[in-house]
């Protein structure tokens, strides 16, 4: 009996074992993959670091070797940029080593996750909110020495040396990407065939609104399961009731929604929406959804920031076209055609203070942004460079992007989008209660709901 | 060793490790979350006691009665598709005569073994309020009935719900078909002589047996449906508004979107007291005597 | 005759009816893997692909180390089906068959797992795995894995081992046979059908679990297939097709699991209620 038994127990015990041993394998496999050094292409990964790992160490640089951790938004389109970069950098900075980890669409709650266990990694990407956040709880470096060292600001052209500076006056993250619009994608076809003017104020964009709907295609595709896009509608139909500053106001702790400018964009809103402005399934489109009704012609226009040109100039060629501003007031649209809405790219590769090698990822960071933004200009076409070097795209401007880029230089003031509003508390409540107002709750109800979530967010 | 120490040494090594590591893993971390549901404090930089403040904040707000109800309109989709589909397939397959009951076992197991997120883009693609599969159909067959099922304000939670409920019917499915198929076959015989129907028998014999069963059912379907999160999380966001939020939504919006971790405690403190409270309330009034055939 | 073919319609015909809405699914992924964002959100939502896009499949290879990923969402859910099942059993049993004070105190006390979403432990939880060093191993999300689904699994097990005959026990007793005898040789053989769904659901958990995985792990060797989806979404758009294609693989061994364990519990119930008769 006694034999019998221990057959069950001893399996259960190999078991747990092997389990084991695996689990430990982990941290060898590890090794050899931040050891990698040459993942110049994205599938190059776990074969390439075996052999790889030596021959950085056996030329013996000047420098020690340093390896980070670099958390960032490396997957799509974007992963071709950063490894362009990392290249480039190796010449500069060759005892860097980085290790790229994907970041999530997750709210960034895995990096504030880290951030509250102490464990962030040495560079990673932060938004205008998560500077506000970790800036707070002093985890950020502070970047200015490195700046001032480099002479970063000499890089930047003159539109872009204010992204550099925080408000405290303090340099926390480079920045990486130009400012980008928010605008009003549309195509012309649909405009033309179905003989509806292309709106330049809003009494016309409500006419049109009203005539697509008629003739049965959505007048703007909006994906309304982003909270964001709504925000930005509001926020141009405030910016064309001249107030420059938006929603941004608010956020800034002036105001509320009481006053006149902001009651009238929230009630241009819901006349648009009553007028049959989305369609009924707005609120679980998602951005790629939103391209593709655009893309297939069931809806005339879309909502999304000016970094989607390539992508829609690619499904639609030259069916495509932009606008800024269509929901200026009538009497006024000549007057604020150059407020922008959108913007607000406060933002860039930080750098965390509890890094072991701070100095050199903070460093490493600057340069890397300079570099990204040049690369991106190379590879995705932006026209919106931050630098005052002449980049050329490897293969040029499309048409909207070419008139974007000739526009831009006209641009008179911005406000921002969304995830670059400062105030937390003020972000997640405009964003959800918006979210209402595009459903059709009442102006007054709306109104009201804000204005207590300003006083909530304002303590 | 006497008997009885040996018994007890048995029992030290069932019990402690499997209740030692618990503890440390989900009760200590738990226990941090009710003591910070006492505090002002954004995760990240240091917190300030403030007493029941964050609990009064709660009372006020719109959002917690929504998500409140919400969860036990969720929970209540899970109780009544679940266990009583998974019942009624389960006996159906547990008879002998059925044909190819093997193919349908399999079958219906088959949306379980699909992740979270592609279930819920295809019911995403299913509610489509423009061309869906549902508005379709309705359309097809001539009624007026289009909806925009998930952001209706009345209809989205169930709409979230029953997708959930489709996808995991499975589990209770092969927990109760397992159950009845441990029952010893005797058990029947006396009413088979009696010719009693098919389904009479049933209701009759199988239904009094699973009680144990049913109580492990309930505690699964209501606690999955009380703290849901991925279904909403990846249909429709929580909105518009706040229409689909649950408790468990609320916290994450609060921690992670808004920075009042505090706050958000507070929200998942009342969510593990509410789930308690319904296990204590199964375990009191469903199956006290014991069941042994 | 009339009437046996009524009734034989009203059985087959919902049980077929419940068959179509289950493998569909299955039919709309395997589509849903060959089209484009156009096809899927569009013009094409539940159809057959107008024309098969195979480049899902490649840039599904070609994005990032999928097999890589695929050992360790391996390594990862059988570590959790195992640990889980023997830390479960053990306590279950105890809790449902052996006389002591806490007994139902106790396995109340198990069910609180499922009581409390992830999302609000994480915090805690990393810093526990930082100061427990078991951030750079499998262990790093195995760990809470076990921890959440002993709720789960100790609930099935304990109301498995209390539907026994107490006679079991009671005549191996005589015989002399200790606890662990008793508990290895007879009981844990009387509830293989509960080990055996347990551990479909365990492994189904930790094969697409995604949000633990996320936090938990940060080391590109350790990653398991949920977190690959990540290469294919931006901040504004995603390769759809590309992520189908991910999802039909990770699909695969999750069908062959079930097949699996699903014939054992077969086969293992028909003993266990001869055992009861």
């Amino acid at each position: 009996m006694k034999n019998k038994m221990r057959k069950p127990a001893f399996m259960l015990l190999v078991l747990s074992m092997i389990v084991l041993a695996l689990s430990a394998c982990g941290s060898n496999n590890k090794n050899n993959n931040a050891s990698s050094t040459s993942s110049s292409t994205p599938s190059a990964t776990t074969e390439a670091s075996a052999s790889a790992s030596t021959p950085a160490e056996s030329k013996e640089p000047a420098k020690d070797p340093v390896k980070l951790k670099f958390y960032a938004q490396y997957s799509g389109v974007e992963m071709p940029v950063y490894d362009a970069t990392k290249e480039a950098l190796k010449l500069v900075m060759p005892e860097v080593d980085v290790e790229f980890e994907v970041a999530a669409q997750d709210d960034e709650q895995k990096i504030k996750t880290y951030a509250a266990a102490g464990s962030l990694p040495d560079i990673f990407f932060a938004s205008s909110g998560l500077i506000e956040a970790l800036k707070k709880s002093d985890n950020l470096m502070v970047m200015d020495d490195v700046v001032k060292e480099l002479n970063i600001e000499a890089l930047l052209n003159e539109s872009s040396k204010p992204m550099l500076w925080n408000k405290d006056g303090h340099s926390y993250a480079v920045p990486n990407v130009g400012q980008w619009a928010g605008v009003f994608y549309y195509n012309k076809d649909l405009f033309t065939a179905n003989n509806i003017k292309v709106p330049t104020n809003y009494t016309e964009f409500l006419e049109a609104v009203k005539a697509f709907k008629a003739k049965g295609i959505i007048p703007l595709s909006l994906f309304g399961k982003e909270k964001w896009p709504g925000v930005l509608m509001l926020d141009m139909a405030i910016v064309g009731s001249a107030q420059p500053e938006g929603l941004k106001r608010l956020d800034n702790g002036e105001g509320n929604f009481s006053e006149e400018v902001y009651t009238k964009g929230a009630n241009k809103i819901n006349e648009l929406i009553k007028a049959g402005l989305l369609s009924k399934n707005a609120f679980n489109t998602t951005a790629d959804d939103a391209a593709a009704q655009f893309a297939a012609g069931k809806a005339a226009m879309l909502l999304n920031g000016a970094w989607s040109m390539a992508f829609q100039y690619e499904n639609l060629g030259d069916k495509l076209d932009i606008m800024y501003n269509p929901l200026a007031d009538a009497e006024i649209a000549d007057q604020v055609k150059w407020n922008m809405s959108g913007g607000g790219f406060n933002q860039g590769f930080a750098v965390s203070k509890n890094s072991k090698n701070a100095d050199v990822a903070a460093k490493y960071a600057a340069l890397f942004s300079i570099e990204f933004a040049k690369q991106r200009v190379l590879q995705l076409a932006d026209p919106n460079s931050i630098l005052v070097e002449k980049v050329i795209p490897t293969n040029g401007l499309n048409p909207v992007q070419q008139k974007y880029s000739d526009d831009s230089a006209n641009f008179k003031t911005m406000t921002t989008f969304a995830w670059g509003y400062e105030n937390a508390k003020f972000k997640t409540e405009i964003e959800d209660i918006t979210q209402k107002l595009f459903a059709g709750q009442k102006v007054d109800d709306y109104v009201s709901d804000m204005n207590k979530a300003l006083e909530t967010a304002r303590k | 060793m006497t008997h009885k120490a040996k018994y007890n040494l048995a029992l030290l090594i069932f019990t402690v490790p499997t209740l030692l590591f618990f503890t440390v893993i989900v009760i200590i971390p738990i226990l941090q979350t009710f003591q910070k549901s006492f505090f002002d404090w954004d995760g990240l930089s240091p917190a300030t006691f403030i007493g029941l403040d964050n609990y009064t904040r709660l009372l006020d707000d719109d959002t917690f009665w929504v998500s409140l109800k919400n969860g036990l309109i969720f929970a209540f989709v899970l109780v009544v598709y679940q266990i009583g589909i998974g019942t009624l397939l389960a006996i159906a397959l547990s008879s002998k005569g059925l044909k190819a009951h093997k193919f349908f076992r399999t079958s219906y197991f088959v949306p379980v073994v699909l992740s979270g997120v592609v279930v819920s883009q295809l019911w995403i693609a299913i509610y489509n309020a423009d061309g869906g599969l549902i508005n379709s159909v309705f359309a097809m067959l001539g009624f007026n009935y289009e909806q925009a099922w998930l952001s209706g304000e009345h209809t989205s939670i169930w709409a979230i719900a029953f997708s959930a409920a489709w996808h995991n019917l499975g589990i209770q499915f092969v927990l109760i078909y397992t159950a009845i198929k441990s029952i010893p076959e005797h058990l029947y015989e006396a009413a088979k002589i009696d010719g009693a129907p098919f389904w009479k028998m049933h209701w009759k014999i199988t239904i009094p047996l699973l009680s144990e069963t049913y109580k492990f059912c309930l505690i699964i379907a209501i606690t999955g449906g009380l703290n849901a999160f991925q279904n909403m999380y990846v249909m429709t966001n929580g909105g518009p508004g706040n229409i689909s939020f649950t408790l468990t939504f609320m916290m994450y919006k609060a921690a992670f979107r808004s920075g009042e971790y505090g706050y958000g405690s507070a929200a998942a403190a009342i969510l593990v007291i509410e789930c308690l409270l319904f296990t204590i309330l199964i375990n009191r009034f469903l199956a006290r005597e014991k069941i042994t055939y | 005759m009339l009437k046996r073919l009524t009734s034989r319609a009203l059985v087959y015909g919902p049980l077929s009816f419940f068959v179509l809405i289950s493998l569909y699914p299955l039919i709309w992924l395997l589509f849903y893997s060959f089209k484009n964002n156009e096809e899927i959100f569009s013009t094409n939502v539940f159809g057959i692909p107008k024309n098969w896009r195979f480049e899902n499949y490649n840039n599904a290879f070609g994005a990032f180390d999928l097999l890589a990923y695929f050992k360790n969402s391996l390594i990862v859910s059988i570590g959790t089906v195992v640990f889980t099942c023997i830390l479960a059993l053990m306590f279950s049993y105890a809790a449902a068959r052996m006389r002591w004070r806490f007994a139902n105190a106790s396995r109340i006390y198990m069910t609180v797992g499922m009581f409390i979403p992830m999302q609000i432990i994480l915090i805690p939880l990393l810093i526990m795995e930082r100061t427990m060093h078991l951030q750079n191993s499998y262990l790093a999300v195995i760990v809470p894995y076990v921890a959440f689904q002993l709720s789960f699994a100790t609930i099935i097990f304990y109301a498995f081992f209390r539907s026994l005959p107490y006679e079991i026990e009671e005549s191996a007793a005589i015989d002399g046979a200790s606890v662990y005898t008793i508990f290895f040789r007879i009981m844990v053989p009387l509830v293989k059908p509960a080990i055996a769904s347990v551990s479909i659901f365990v492994f189904l958990f930790s094969w697409n679990e995604f949000l633990i995985a996320l936090i938990m792990i940060s080391d590109n060797a350790l990653k398991t297939l949920p977190l690959g989806l990540l290469y294919f979404q931006t901040q504004f758009g995603s390769d759809w097709g590309a992520m189908g294609a991910v999802m039909v693989i990770s699909t695969v061994p999750t069908i062959l699991v079930y097949l699996l364990f699903s014939e054992q519990i077969e086969k293992a119930l028909s003993v266990s209620s001869a055992v009861k008769g």
